[in-house]
C-alpha cells in the first residue's frame, strides 16, 4: 500500500491492533512513515462472517472515511528526514555490562553473548578472503547491510570459530533467496525457523554433527552456526519478536537448527549434489520449518513410508501448498531402502501418492472460502485447482504438496532402528548455496579443528570428571 | 590478604547493520468527499479480507450513492504483484487496503 501512496493515491490501511508497531516500522522502512491506518481488534485470519462485518461497521468504517478525507497536517505533508547512523562501537564495559547493554537493545537471542571486541572480530575475519566491508546481502525487513564484518561480529557473539564464516556468508545469502521468502518466513504469525542442512567435506572440517543427536545440543558448530544465523537475521533485519516478527507461538528452532547430512551412511546422492552443486563441494541448504513429527517404526520401505506419509499429512493443516516436506531418514532406515533398491525419487513418488487427505479434511483445513481457493489456484494453477474444487463432497484423496519433488529426503542421525522424522514447512521453499572456502582453508581447519573436543575418542578411564 | 583481580573491560563492536537513510515522503492530499469518486478495495488474501471489505463496500455505497468501487484481490498474501497493483491503482481516487494482520 506504500507503493500506491508513492504512486500519488491517498491510501488508508486496516491493521490489527497488535500489529501497530509492525505497521509503523514497515511504513517508515518503506519511506512513507505517515501512511494512515485504522486499527481493529478483529483477530488475524478470522473467518466468522458476523464478527468480521460487525468490526467493519462498528470499528472501522467511520475512521476509514475520515482517514481518506481529513486534510493533512504539516508533518504528514513532509516528514523530517532521519539521519541513520550506526556507531561502530556499541559499548564498553565488563562482561556483565556488555551483555546487559546488548540484551536491553534486543541485539541477542536472550542467551549470554561473547563480547565482539575488535581483536575477536579480526580473528573471525580470518575465516574469509572477502574484505570486511563487502556487502553480502541486505536482510529483510529493514534491509540493513549484512557486510562481512557485521556477519563476523554476530558470529563472535554466537561463539563461532573463524572457520564457520564461509557457512554463515552462504547462509545469509540463502536467507535472502526469493524462494526462501524471508519477507514472510522471518515475520509471519506462523513462526517459521530456518533448518540448515550442511553437505560436503566441510561437515567434517568443522565437526558438524550428523550422527547421534544431530539436532541436540553438544556440538559447537551445530549450536553456534544456527545461533549466528539467528543473530545475523535479528541484527541486520531487525525483525524483533512481537514488533515485526509476529510469530504467535514462536519456535525453539529460532535458537539454532543446524545439522549435516550423514552422507557416509546414505545410499543416495547428497542433497546439495541433487540440487546442482558439484560432487566434492560443500553447501548449505535451508528451508523454513514449522515443526517436527517423530516417526517410530517401519521395518520395510512401504511400512516406513506409510508412517511417514501419515506424519506428512499433519501439514495439511497448513494451506501452503507450494512448500516442502523434509523427511529425515536415519542410517538404519536408509539401509532398508538401500537393500530394497529404492532411490530418492522412488521415495518422493511414494510419499506423494500416499500422503493424501480426504476432501472433507482438505476443505476444512485449507479452503477457507474464498481466499483459500485463491491460494490453491495460485499454487496449483487454474486447471488443477478446478479439478480439486470438483472433488468437494467426494472421497477422492487429494495431494498435500504440488509434486513429488517437494519431498526432501535427507539421511541424518546415528545408527539405530525405527527413528525418522518429518519436518513441516510453510511459505518459503528449500534453497541451496555452495560454500566458498578461503585460499588458506586447510591451514585454518588445522588451526581450529584441533581445538574441538574429540569426544568420541574418550575412553571411560579418560572421563575424569564423570 | 590477596587482592581480587581487576575485571576485564571490553569494547564491543556494534552488530546492527547499517542502512541507507530513507528519503521520507509525505502522504498524498486527501479527498474532499468520497461521493462520485472511484475507491479501490485492496484484499491481500488474508481470510478475513472478503468479509470485512465486502461489508465496507456495502456501507460506502449506502453513504455515498455515486461512489464507484474497484477490487484488487491477491491470489495469496505471499504473492508479489507490484506491477499489477500499480496498473490497477492508476485510475483510482483513493484506496482502502486490508493487510489482514
Amino acid at each position: 500500500m506504500v507503493t500506491m501512496e508513492k504512486q500519488g493515491i491517498p491510501v488508508v490501511g486496516i491493521a490489527n491492533e497488535h500489529f501497530e508497531s509492525d505497521w509503523k516500522i514497515a511504513a517508515r522502512t518503506k519511506g512513507v512513515p505517515g501512511t494512515r491506518y485504522v486499527l481493529t481488534s478483529l483477530p488475524s485470519n478470522c473467518v466468522q462472517v458476523d464478527r468480521c462485518e460487525a468490526a467493519a461497521e462498528e470499528e472501522m468504517f467511520d475512521k476509514l472515511v475520515e482517514a481518506l478525507t481529513r486534510p493533512l497536517t504539516e508533518e504528514e505533508k513532509g516528514p523530517v528526514l532521519e539521519e541513520l547512523k550506526v556507531e561502530r562501537v556499541a559499548c564498553t564495559g565488563t562482561l556483565q555490562e556488555v551483555n546487559q547493554y546488548f540484551y536491553e537493545r534486543e541485539m541477542t537471542d536472550g542467551l549470554p553473548i561473547i563480547p565482539p571486541t575488535e581483536a575477536a572480530v579480526q580473528e573471525m575475519l580470518t575465516g574469509t578472503d572477502l574484505p570486511p566491508d563487502y556487502l553480502v546481502t541486505k536482510i529483510l525487513p529493514e534491509m540493513r547491510k549484512a557486510t562481512v564484518e557485521k556477519i563476523a561480529i554476530n558470529a563472535v557473539m554466537a561463539g563461532c570459530l573463524p572457520t564457520y564464516m564461509p557457512v554463515l556468508i552462504a547462509a545469509a545469502e540463502a536467507a535472502m533467496d526469493p524462494d526462501f521468502h524471508l519477507v514472510e518466513t522471518g515475520v509471519s504469525t506462523g513462526s517459521y525457523a530456518p533448518l540448515m542442512i550442511i553437505n560436503g567435506p566441510i561437515r567434517n572440517d568443522l565437526n558438524i554433527n550428523y550422527k547421534h543427536g544431530a539436532l541436540s545440543p553438544g556440538r559447537r558448530a551445530n549450536a553456534t552456526i544456527g545461533r549466528a544465523l539467528r543473530l545475523i537475521l535479528l541484527n541486520t533485519g531487525r525483525a524483533l519478536p512481537g514488533i515485526q516478527d509476529m510469530g504467535i507461538l514462536g519456535s525453539p528452532g529460532k535458537y539454532t537448527q543446524c545439522v549435516g547430512e550423514h552422507e557416509e551412511a546414505s545410499p543416495w546422492e547428497p542433497l546439495h549434489v541433487q540440487r546442482g552443486c558439484a560432487p566434492g563441494s560443500s553447501a548449505v541448504s535451508m528451508v523454513p520449518i514449522t515443526g517436527r513429527v517423530a516417526i517410530l517404526g517401519g521395518d520395510d520401505p512401504q511400512n516406513t513410508l506409510r508412517i511417514a506419509a501419515q506424519a506428512a499429512v499433519v501439514r495439511a493443516n497448513s494451506d501452503y501448498l507450494g512448500s516442502n516436506i523434509v523427511f529425515f531418514v536415519s542410517p538404519a532406515s536408509c539401509d532398508i531402502f538401500r537393500d530394497a533398491k529404492w532411490s530418492k525419487k522412488d521415495i518422493q513418488n511414494h510419499l506423494y501418492e500416499h500422503a493424501r487427505i480426504l476432501p472433507t479434511s482438505f476443505w476444512g483445513a485449507r479452503l477457507y472460502k474464498p481466499t483459500g481457493r485463491r491460494n490453491v489456484e495460485f499454487f496449483l494453477g487454474k486447471e488443477m485447482a478446478q479439478w480439486i474444487f470438483k472433488q468437494e463432497g467426494t472421497d477422492m484423496p487429494l495431494p498435500i504438496v504440488t509434486g513429488p519433488d517437494k519431498f526432501v529426503v535427507v539421511c541424518v542421525g546415528g545408527h539405530g532402528m525405527n527413528q525418522n522424522a518429518i519436518f513441516t514447512c510453510g511459505h518459503g521453499t528449500l534453497v541451496t548455496r555452495e560454500i566458498k572456502l578461503p585460499r588458506d582453508w586447510e591451514a585454518l581447519v588445522a588451526k581450529y579443528k584441533a581445538r574441538e573436543i574429540e569426544r568420541f575418542r574418550y575412553t571411560a578411564k579418560e572421563r575424569k570428571y564423570q | 590478604m590477596t587482592s581480587q583481580p581487576k575485571e576485564a573491560i571490553y569494547e564491543a563492536l556494534n552488530p546492527i547493520g547499517e542502512r541507507e537513510s530513507p528519503k521520507y515522503l509525505g502522504i498524498n492530499p486527501r479527498l474532499d468527499t468520497l461521493d462520485g469518486k472511484t475507491i479501490g478495495l485492496f484484499d491481500n488474501a488474508k481470510r478475513e479480507c472478503p468479509y470485512v471489505l465486502g461489508k465496507i463496500e456495502k456501507l460506502l455505497q449506502e453513504r455515498f450513492p455515486a461512489i464507484k468501487i474497484s477490487w484488487f484481490r491477491k491470489g495469496t498474501y505471499k504473492q508479489v504483484m507490484w506491477d499489477a497493483e500499480k496498473e490497477w491503482a492508476k485510475n483510482l481516487d483513493g484506496v482502502i487496503a486490508m493487510c489482514g494482520d
